[in-house]
């Protein structure tokens, strides 16, 4: 991807569209992309797109409701985009999507300790690092986010404008192994490990920040009447935070890894995430944020949807983990 | 754990289950007293933070129970709830908690033996279980506290 093409196709999206203005990423100080608002097409020579960007942009969509917005999108960005349409917080008109290939993301907790370092450049499998003076040249495939590691769409699945390049082969298996892993666990040692995940949760809510599909105005963590859980980071209320914000989710996640990069505690989010997510398929063969004007999974039902009540069709053998 | 007596906490839909519970009763169906009935409108109405909060709050164990499919009083309630629910309950057991914390069941106005036989059932699965440890915050606490203290 040329960094000219980005800075043209921007620029002509801005001026053909008449946007207000456009989520994309420019560069901080150290070199790591930070998001930032471009409301002027003179302001667009910022503009950049590489694997350090880290927030699912289309986190700010629903706040800018009633502008002409553009937003970068990567395959994950453009499926959040499509399951906001359908869930009615954005009108498909006010949105112009344009499209970046998508190498993965770095995880940057995986770089270890960031103080003095800057990122100089990346190039086509790696990417260099510099820290006083020494160059450090890194593999890219080591450092890509969990959620890259098992992206099924890397390449935008809608877009308006699309920059050319080359994107990550879609690929299934990190993930899944993962969850794989963890069901051969016993159910206690599975609890075991999800409360040690909550015990290092300080409930900063920064997952819920940077999630595109947490854009209610008022969340149940934060309700006092009725109150469900308290605010202190405890591990029991921990726990009840994580496990009711995945079932939010489940079935609408796009699984960006935006909320796992975004933890500063390094709480492993994404597996209870993927879970929720591949047993609504198993049930329902449901896949979020693929077409536009599809109901959410929980939002709709089937007369002949898989039945594993008591006194109902299919009791024999509770399905768990399978 | 002989003499363990747990506490379940039951969410009835008005038009079924609470009927088939209330006939129960009427037809003197014996069952074990260990449930608390919480009578809910539809179990399309039960946001499965009731049961979080429920088990939070010291119960053993938690039952939803509705119409059969097909029959809810407001035509899709509970298939909205037969989705939720079975999502819910597939996050819990992955979490690794007991599955005998949460029982999902189909009982009609006119099933008062089904219900005595399910709370029988439910209850002696809690029984096996034992009490519940792992989410109630103060025993959270108290067994941190005397880990700690070791």
């Amino acid at each position: 991807m040329r960094q000219d093409d980005l800075f043209l196709t921007c620029q002509k999206a801005f001026q053909e569209r008449g946007l207000d203005l456009l989520l994309g990423y420019e560069k901080s100080s150290s070199g790591f992309l930070r998001p930032a608002v471009f409301t002027a097409p003179e302001s667009l020579e910022r503009i950049s797109w590489d694997p350090s960007a880290s927030l699912n942009l289309a986190t700010y969509l629903p706040r800018f409701k009633s502008k002409k917005v553009g937003i970068l999108a990567p395959g994950c960005v453009s499926r959040s985009i499509i399951i906001l349409i359908n869930e009615g917080q954005i009108n498909r008109e006010q949105v112009t999507i344009i499209g970046v290939p998508c190498r993965g993301l770095i995880e940057k907790r995986k770089l270890g300790d960031l103080e003095g370092v800057r990122l100089v450049e990346f190039r086509d499998v790696s990417f260099v690092l510099e820290k006083e003076n020494q160059r450090r040249e890194l593999n890219l495939e080591d450092y890509l986010s969990e959620s890259c590691l098992s992206c099924a769409y890397p390449a935008p699945v809608i877009y308006d404008y699309l920059i050319q390049g080359p994107s990550r082969e879609g690929s299934k298996g990190f993930l899944e192994k993962r969850i794989k892993d963890l069901t051969r666990l016993s159910p206690e040692e599975r609890l075991l490990y999800f409360k040690r995940e909550a015990e290092k949760c300080i409930r900063c809510y920064a997952c819920r920040q940077a999630c595109p599909m947490c854009y209610c105005e008022s969340c149940f963590v934060e309700s006092s009447e009725p109150r469900w859980l308290q605010a202190a980071p405890e591990p029991v209320d921990n726990l009840i935070w994580l496990l009711t914000r995945v079932y939010h989710l489940a079935g609408r996640c796009v699984q960006c890894g935006s909320c796992s990069r975004a933890c500063p505690e390094g709480v492993d989010l994404m597996s209870l995430l993927a879970w929720a997510n591949q047993s609504v398929f198993e049930l329902f063969q449901y896949q979020p944020g693929l077409k536009i004007g599809e109901k959410p999974a929980l939002g709709e039902y089937r007369l002949e949807d898989p039945d594993f009540f008591w006194g109902g069709g299919q009791t024999e053998g509770k399905k768990c983990c399978s | 754990m002989e003499d363990f007596e747990p506490k379940i906490i039951a969410f009835l839909c008005n038009w079924c289950s609470y009927a088939g519970a209330d006939l129960a009763g009427v037809s003197r169906f014996q069952y074990p007293p260990n449930v608390r009935i919480i009578r809910v409108p539809c179990s399309g109405r039960v946001n499965p933070l009731f049961v979080l909060k429920a088990l939070y709050e010291g119960a053993d164990g938690v039952l939803v129970s509705g119409c059969h499919p097909g029959d809810c009083h407001y035509q899709s309630g509970n298939y909205y709830a037969r989705r939720r629910l079975e999502v819910f309950n597939n996050l819990l057991n992955f979490l690794g908690l007991n599955p005998a914390r949460f029982k999902m069941a189909w009982i009609s106005a006119s099933e008062g033996a089904q219900f005595a036989q399910l709370v029988r059932e439910y209850v002696q699965e809690v029984k096996d279980a034992g009490p519940n440890l792992e989410f109630v915050r103060e025993k959270a606490d108290l067994v941190r506290f005397l880990n700690e203290a070791r």
